[in-house]
């Protein structure tokens, strides 16, 4: 097993650039396990506009939105993560001040952006219109 | 900066268990915690797990998604702090939640401190440091 300053000799800033290509290729992987989880929330969705959403149906949905939330920020996809935050909004409504159909049609709207955000229809990588994928965590100038 | 394998004792490589449903998500902080840290990871998918390879691995902390299936992160924090075998490892909680209450909440169960999801590969070693007390 290789000591501390045999790991720091290839960690550190040093492991930026693999760091990099790592990231670059789980992207893809974590945009196909996005796009599933927003066909989960969609189909709660459409059970909460139709009235007959239930229980079980609407935390599996909302597990699958706050999941997305923590993926999809990670692997810089800003954008797509935020709407992640709405759709858990949407899920979780406990004050009852708006109606289900209105919650669902807000709901379905945010999935379309999330669609794109995600490059699931026709978007990019990358939440800024730029192709490239935004900084994972809104942090460092480090990815 | 390597700041996790800088403040780690000479010879010693610091053991982390990383416990996250989301398999990606446990892929990218365990190739962080390696490259970036130089610390040495294991995996858990759920908290059930997690108190299972506690019990055996005994790393030097663990670092533990909330929201999982079967165990979620607090349950399996209780059950390590209440289990003397795994009661002194450190536990983190990472979370992707943003509301008051919540992390309130959180911050009264048994660990040593809350981080946010997403995070930044590059930064999650030394953010783990800080709140280990690692640096």
């Amino acid at each position: 097993m290789p000591t501390d300053p045999d790991r720091a000799a290839a960690g550190g800033d040093g492991a930026k650039a693999p760091m990099d290509a790592v990231m670059a290729a789980f992207r893809d992987r974590a945009r196909d396990t996005n796009l599933a989880r927003v066909e989960v929330i969609e189909e709660a969705l459409g059970h909460l506009q139709r009235g007959v959403l239930r229980e079980e149906a609407r935390l599996t949905a909302r597990r699958a939105a706050h999941s997305l939330v923590g993926s999809a920020g990670t692997f810089g996809m800003r954008e797509a993560s935020e709407l992640g935050r709405s759709l858990e909004a949407i899920l979780d409504d406990a004050t009852g001040a708006v109606g289900p159909q209105v919650r669902a049609g807000r709901g379905l709207e945010v999935v379309t952006r999330l669609r794109v955000a995600l490059g699931g229809s026709g978007g990019s990588g990358g939440s800024d219109g730029s192709g490239a994928p935004n900084r994972p965590g809104g942090g460092s100038d480090s990815w | 900066m390597n700041a996790a394998a800088d403040a780690s004792p000479p010879g010693i490589v610091r053991r982390v268990l990383v416990v996250d449903d989301d398999e990606l998500i446990l892929e990218v902080a365990t190739m962080s915690l390696e490259m970036v840290g130089g610390w040495s990871v294991t995996t858990a998918a759920d908290g059930q797990e997690a108190l299972d390879r506690a019990r055996v691995e005994q790393p030097d902390a663990i670092v533990m998604d909330v929201m999982m299936p079967r165990m979620d992160g607090p349950t399996a924090a209780i059950a390590l702090r209440q289990d003397p075998a795994t009661a002194g490892i450190p536990i983190v909680l990472l979370t992707a939640s943003v509301l008051a209450a919540e992390r309130a909440a959180l911050a009264e169960l048994p660990v040593v401190g809350v981080l946010s999801k997403p995070f930044d590969p590059m930064l999650l070693p030394a953010e783990l440091s800080a709140v280990l007390g690692w640096s």
